[in-house]
């Protein structure tokens, strides 16, 4: 009877270990394909990430000549520094205006000519031109569409979208892998093992750093997903329709439209009934001055470093927009441009729970948020990101048989299957995920599959 | 055919995600300004060398306001925007009325400054006084020059 016993328990745990050792067979599986195919990606992710992180100074070196102005006691007025630029550039339209916040900085207009966009820094005090910055050229500019979409556009913007949610598989299905076996074992898991040879050390170089910088890496992953264009446009469309995420207009949505008025209450103030009247649908009311608009600017407090962006067209409005280093600062709001009233002011307390959420991941991420200390930590996450991708990469490389890719075998039974679901399952809230794994599978079924010489290279 | 379900599943939501889009009234959901609004009375006609009464019917929500800290209408003259004259208005029991003196030709800006419940507006308007020059005429234009670079939303 023991004796039955003692075999039965046995048994079970073979068939517990053969299963957990298929489960851990399959998720190693996903980990090293998903992990080399998108190895190239997350290395650039970290390295534009990581300089992106020192925009502000790079730019204040990069821009010294045109940020800065001698101080003197007389100012221009915005609208005069905004006329000087129209004298200079006569073709161009004004787009927007960021007036100086200090007396030794120049302020900065916007045009756009011939379908580019410049920016002219003006010197607020003798409203002379300083100097002229393409804006398509800017380093960081460069960087940031780099980072956001590979200098791909839209395509590029889904292959970031993509890697970044094959990320959390990775993290995810890594953390499985990583987790310790053995009870308080720490050697291996949260400190390398240096004296048990060369292969035990690349695996701790890979997997113990890996585990130090995940939860950074997931936060990263997190907070730039929002700014995606397919999920994130849509989960901040739900975010906002739900009235939890950013007011409308800031991401996602309209802004609201000023009211023409035409002469509806007053009759034609043209007096001159001699000469012909200019033109039957004239505005009635012109467009609030700028000068003005600065004054309304000073009045609701807006944070220094915002920007007018000047209305376009007769329904347009006046927009004034900080996004600051903290985003507690964040302001937008949007003036009439006949009148100059206030039809939306959307404060990062106006903002849903999940707007704040958004808005404060955003300012972590770009490292602003707490200073210097914000950017030496997302640079240490970047590093560690590049390092990881590229120590894996090579734990592949020295493990790879000559003949296939060294991809661990698919495991009988279940397991597989397990995981797989898993995944289908992440592909239904990341539907880029889910595209992808389709692709996968018609290539698996219709290509690989068929071809025997693949498959064995695959291992598939 | 079971094998196509989820495939099936995840186009779907793909497609679903991507046609949603933000609601026309989403605004009201998020913090409501109470905007000022002004219709500015003018007289149909002015000639040189006269005053004239101007006035203006305050509004919120579409109710009159008759509470404005200040109402005050800025006058000056399109060539001479350094003169600015300055009219205080008070409550006449629905408008705001002050009086302004238009003393030459030309093309005058009527800007009325108002402060009322903490809102502040400066409607901005342009009138023609007397007889006007063709240059000031042409300049009586803007809405042609503004739109030359309209561009077209979807």
């Amino acid at each position: 009877m023991m004796q039955e016993k003692r075999e039965e328990t046995t048994s079970t745990n073979k068939k517990i270990t053969t299963r957990s050792q298929s489960l851990y067979k399959a998720i190693w599986r996903w980990h090293f394909y998903a992990g080399l195919l998108f190895t190239p990606f997350l290395l650039i992710l970290a390295v534009t990430g990581g300089m992106y992180l020192f925009k502000p100074q790079i730019e204040e070196r990069l821009y010294h000549d045109l940020y800065h102005v001698q101080a003197q006691s007389q100012s221009v007025s915005p609208s005069a520094q905004v006329q000087a630029v129209k004298e200079n550039y006569p073709s161009a339209d004004v787009l927007t205006y960021k007036p100086s916040d200090r007396s030794t900085r120049s302020s900065e207009v916007g045009i756009s000519l011939k379908d580019r966009t410049y920016t002219i820094f003006v010197n607020p005090q003798n409203g002379h031109i300083v100097g002229k910055l393409d804006d398509s050229s800017r380093l960081m500019n460069q960087i940031e569409e780099f980072h956001g979409e590979l200098m791909a556009g839209t395509a590029g913007d889904r292959i970031v979208e993509l890697a970044a949610c094959w990320a959390i598989v990775l993290i995810v299905t890594g953390a499985f892998l990583w987790w310790p076996r053995k009870k308080d074992k720490i050697k291996g898991v949260l400190i390398p093992r240096f004296s048990k040879g060369k292969n035990v050390l690349a695996r701790d170089l890979h997997v113990v750093p890996a585990f130090w910088i995940s939860a950074g890496m997931l936060f990263l992953v997190l907070t730039g997903l929002p700014w995606s264009g397919l999920w994130g446009n849509a989960f901040q469309q739900i975010a906002t329709n739900a009235g939890v995420g950013y007011p409308p207009s800031i991401w996602v949505g309209s802004a609201p439209t000023s009211t023409v008025q035409t002469k509806d209450v007053a009759v034609v103030p043209w007096g001159a009934e001699t000469l012909e009247i200019p033109n039957s649908t004239a505005q009635q009311y012109t467009k609030v001055s700028l000068d003005d608009i600065v004054t309304i600017a000073k009045e609701q407090h807006i944070h220094d470093g915002y920007t007018i962006s000047i209305p376009q067209e007769p329904q347009g409005v006046y927009t004034l927009s900080v996004f600051s280093p903290k985003a507690q600062d964040e302001t937008t709001i949007h003036l009439d441009q006949y009148t100059g009233a206030v039809l939306a002011d959307y404060r990062y307390d106006n903002y849903g729970f999940m707007g704040k959420l958004i808005a404060l991941g955003i300012t972590l991420h770009k490292g602003t948020q707490f200073g210097f200390i914000n950017q030496l930590i997302g640079l240490i996450i970047c590093i560690g990101i590049a390092g990881i991708v590229i120590s894996g990469a090579l734990l592949w490389w020295k493990r790879k048989p000559a003949k296939n890719m060294g991809a661990p075998k698919v495991p009988e039974g279940n397991a597989m299957r397990i995981v797989t679901c898993i995944i289908v399952v992440f592909g239904l809230v990341f539907p880029l995920v889910g595209l992808s794994l389709i692709i996968v599978w018609l290539l698996d079924f219709f290509v690989i599959k068929r071809i025997p010489v693949l498959q064995r290279f695959l291992n598939a | 055919m079971n094998k196509w379900k989820i495939p099936g599943l995840v186009i779907l939501s793909t497609i679903l995600l991507s046609a949603c889009s933000v609601n026309s009234d989403a605004d009201k959901l998020y913090k409501q300004p109470k905007p000022l609004s002004a219709h500015v009375m003018l007289p149909e006609r002015i000639e040189p060398q006269s005053i004239r009464v101007v006035e203006v019917h305050v509004m919120q929500e579409n109710k009159t306001v008759d509470d404005a800290e200040s109402v005050q209408f800025k006058v000056w003259k399109k060539d001479d925007p350094a003169k600015v004259q300055i009219a205080k208005a008070h409550y006449n029991g629905g408008m705001y009325t002050a009086k302004a003196t238009f003393k030459d030709d030309g093309v005058y800006y009527i800007k009325t400054d108002i402060n009322a419940r903490g809102e502040h507006i400066l409607p901005t308007q342009q009138v023609a006084v007397g007889k006007l020059s063709k240059e000031d005429l042409r300049s009586l234009q803007p809405a042609k020059n503004e739109t030359h670079n309209h561009h077209s939303h979807h």
